[in-house]
């Protein structure tokens, strides 16, 4: 018990400190122990990214240390998968999503943030790039039977084309079926109000927010 | 019934119909805003105090700026506050748009003087019985070695009166000619001494605009002021986003730039003694929105991705067409695109260091919102253009400001802070010298490190009274450095170089002048380099057009270049981010 909570303790420090070997090796660990692994995503390496998202809203961090906690995450949530996927028909997921960069704009260094930080949090992220064409976008959400579409604009000009989305998944009828985030630089609430998005999100930490507080699932299994 | 806005501290009293807006009505009472984000409400330059009269509750935007520390409560936004009652207002000098000291001065080499504009005088002899030739044909006999299409009708109606007008039988007279090849104009008397030419930079934000002498290549004056379309929006998205959901607005757009241009030209003409019918050639320099915006081309395709401009080169224009204030028979010119953003601003950037004639392999840069790379290597030319964000113009800044009286534009750490401020004034804001000045010092003391984060316990850096950056600021400060950073390393890695094979680097724009080279360096904004190779080069889109103006061989050359230059494109591809993220570190680079 002492050691499994050391470990958790362990697991959580090594994303905070962006320390990717030692993040794989307590994983490895994890495994060899036959530590129950919801319990090691949710009590040791959840709290870890949560943390790095709190010292991300207090200036304290900035886009290296996300970034590279955020591929921390992701190296030990590789070693965990086979035996995730073994143990749980659906393994772990707090939701599905598909992001993109909208159609006409190719900025996506802020939208690949966002994605990395969701799938560090435990969602599972279909990235669709950039430049994505609005039809595009809902055939894959359909495909990938995605609870929420996040979309991202870096210029007023194409910032239009998120409510175009919207409007889009009206005239499909699909658009009770999908949960739609809207953000980029010059998105802001009242605009995503006006477009009727469910949500606007600033940053990417609180864009992980969201999407923990509208996802259906919740982490659940 | 009438409102009565009483603007503070001048104590005027405004008249106002309810329901209008107060940004408006200190527009047109000459006290124009600070209108950064295009009334959006996002950035807050344009906040006034509420003295007297009723207090609207805070709005969304109001409210979040108010949340963030930007706007005390008994203050709103002028460009969401609709005027109800009767008010008095403190319009801070924050928030006024001042008379702007605006760099008129770029380097340019000195080119030999070949305009294409010629003025041809001859006298028209009285026509015998023998050779019964028509006045037209007489003339053109008279064009030495040169057979110019030509005249226009109206041309010829004014020859037609001219020609009987004049005493016979040797009438003298002058032929405007245009590149040898069109007749453009006759004129009365021998005018040939009276030759004049403008070079205008149509900047986001300012404009100068030069008068010449095309007989001498003299400079008789220059007059700077601010682009009218600044109420669209400070920036160049918030133009190209009006005029692209509208296209009436389009047209606005396009009167307010040509509005503007000749509400200047008209007093630099004035001043000089020369009539508007003198001038018969304008060479205008801009980036690619504000040139097609200038032309009312529309600028659907550089509002969306792939981001392409409807013309690279185009033929000198019928001023008329234009609209431009001087001789409507004469020509406009506006320099070349080169590729998608990449525009007419850097090929005349390009003309003024005479980039195609450099012997060796250079790199131009061009600081700004947009930062604009092009380099040379052997006579290869590669461009490519990288988002740095408004921080250098001290917008996205909570403390910054455009250098304008009372910024800071100089700052150095000694046993205490010194600064230097524009005019003399007491600080009011940093402008984007002084912020690179602020933060390498900063970095220096251990103030910050060299992530980026602000070590002492307040998390701010005191600058003066109420003047002070923040983590925030510092962040905006790193992004734009790195995206600078990023775009230089990656041309110059796609053309297999690094710096140590550059034999010089050409820093143009404004802020490029005043910039302190140390801290550009120590902060990885300007690679580590020979400081006598670092040639500070100013405006050099004013400098471009002047070039292209007084010798149309240049001009080819220029749209040579600009035909030439091989565009690459930073966002595709993986290696931006990576790269990106690694130069958001303040370290000096080679």
């Amino acid at each position: 018990m002492e050691m499994k909570n050391r470990l958790l303790r362990m697991m959580a420090a090594a994303i905070v400190a962006g320390d990717k070997e030692t993040a794989e090796v307590l994983a490895g660990k994890a495994l060899a122990e036959k530590l129950d692994l919801h319990e090691v995503i949710d009590k040791g390496y959840l709290p870890g990214i949560q943390k790095v998202g709190e010292l991300w809203e207090s200036g304290e961090y900035f886009l290296p240390e996300l970034i590279t906690s955020a591929e921390c995450m992701k190296a030990a949530m590789a070693v965990l998968k086979p035996a995730l996927e073994a143990s749980h028909a659906s393994g772990y997921s707090r939701g599905k999503i598909v992001i993109g960069t909208i159609e006409g704009d190719i900025h996506d260094i802020g939208k690949n943030l966002v994605a990395s930080m969701l799938a560090a949090n435990g969602f599972e992220v279909t990235d669709l790039g950039a430049d994505v064409k609005l039809a595009r976008f809902i055939d894959k959400a359909q495909e990938s039977r995605a609870d929420i579409i996040c979309l991202s604009a870096l210029l007023t000009t194409t910032m239009l084309n998120q409510g175009r989305l919207i409007d889009l998944l009206k005239q499909r009828g699909l658009r009770e079926r999908f949960k739609v985030l809207v953000g980029g630089a010059p998105v802001t609430r009242k605009w995503a109000a006006d477009i009727g998005a469910d949500g606007y999100a600033e940053n990417a930490t609180s864009a992980v927010k969201l999407a923990l507080e509208i996802s259906p699932k919740r982490g659940q299994l | 019934m009438r409102r009565v806005v009483k603007v503070l501290p001048e104590g005027r009293d405004l008249k106002a119909m309810p329901g209008e807006l107060l940004s408006d009505v200190l527009e047109k009472a000459g006290l124009p805003l600070s209108l950064y984000c295009g009334r959006r409400g996002l950035c807050g330059k344009c906040r006034v105090e509420i003295v007297r009269g009723a207090i609207p509750e805070a709005d969304e935007f109001e409210r979040n700026l108010m949340a963030r520390g930007s706007l005390p409560e008994s203050q709103r936004l002028a460009c969401r506050f609709h005027i109800e009652s009767d008010l008095s207002v403190r319009v801070p000098a924050g928030s006024r748009i001042l008379q702007m000291p605006v760099l008129s001065r770029g380097t340019g080499r000195s080119v030999g003087l070949a305009p294409a504009i010629k003025k041809i005088r001859f006298a028209l002899a009285r026509p015998d019985l023998v050779s019964a030739d028509s006045v037209l044909d007489s003339i053109h006999l008279q064009f030495p070695g040169i057979a110019p299409r030509g005249p226009s009708l109206e041309t010829a109606r004014r020859l037609s009166r001219l020609a009987l007008a004049e005493k016979m039988p040797a009438a003298e007279m002058t032929a405007v000619i245009y590149a040898d090849a069109e007749w453009l104009d006759i004129e009365p008397g021998d005018t040939t001494a009276r030759n004049y030419g403008l070079a205008i930079d149509l900047g986001t934000t300012t404009v100068v605009i030069e008068l010449l002498d095309l007989n001498s290549g003299t400079s008789l004056g220059v007059v700077t002021g601010l682009n009218a379309q600044v109420r669209f929006g400070a920036d160049v998205v918030s133009r190209i986003t009006a005029a692209y959901m509208d296209a009436g607005k389009l047209e606005e757009l396009r009167s307010f730039a040509v509005a503007g241009l000749n509400a200047m030209i008209g007093p630099l003409l004035a001043e000089h003694r020369v009539p508007s019918d003198a001038v018969y050639e304008t060479v205008l320099a801009g980036n690619t929105a504000m040139n097609h915006l200038f032309l009312g081309l529309s600028v659907a395709t550089l509002a969306v991705a792939p981001y392409h401009a409807v013309f690279s080169v185009l033929p000198a224009l019928p001023a008329a067409e234009t609209g431009l204030a001087v001789n409507p028979l004469g020509k406009v010119y506006v320099a070349p695109n080169i590729k998608s953003f990449v525009g007419g601003d850097i090929a005349a950037g390009l003309a003024a260091v005479g980039m195609d004639r450099l012997k060796g392999n250079f790199l131009f840069v061009d600081l700004g919102t947009n930062g604009e790379l092009v380099v040379k290597k052997e006579n290869r030319l590669t461009t490519t253009s990288t988002a740095a964000g408004p921080a250098f113009e001290g917008m996205a800044i909570s403390c910054g400001m455009l250098a304008l009286p009372g910024a800071v534009y100089r700052a150095r750490y000694e046993k205490k802070l010194r600064l230097e401020t524009i005019g003399g004034l007491p600080p009011r804001g940093v402008c984007g010298t002084g912020l690179i000045d602020l933060v390498a010092g900063a970095l220096d003391k251990g103030l910050v490190s060299s992530r980026g984060n602000i070590l002492n316990p307040s998390r701010t850096i005191a600058v003066a009274k109420d003047v002070s950056l923040t983590q925030k600021d510092i962040r905006e400060i790193q992004l734009a450095v790195a995206a600078i950073k990023t775009g230089v390393r990656m041309l110059l890695a796609k053309n297999r170089m690094t710096t140590k094979d550059l034999d010089g680097i050409y820093v143009a724009g404004a802020f490029g002048t005043e910039l302190d080279t140390d801290n550009a360096v120590k902060l990885g904004l300007l690679p580590r380099f020979n400081r006598r190779k670092i040639h500070f080069v100013g405006n050099t889109s004013l400098a471009g057009a002047k070039a292209l103006l007084l010798s149309l061989s240049e001009r080819k050359r220029c749209e040579k270049m600009a035909q030439k230059v091989r565009h690459i494109s930073l966002a595709k591809g993986g290696e931006f981010q990576a790269a990106f993220v690694e130069a958001l570190e303040f370290k000096a680079w080679s």
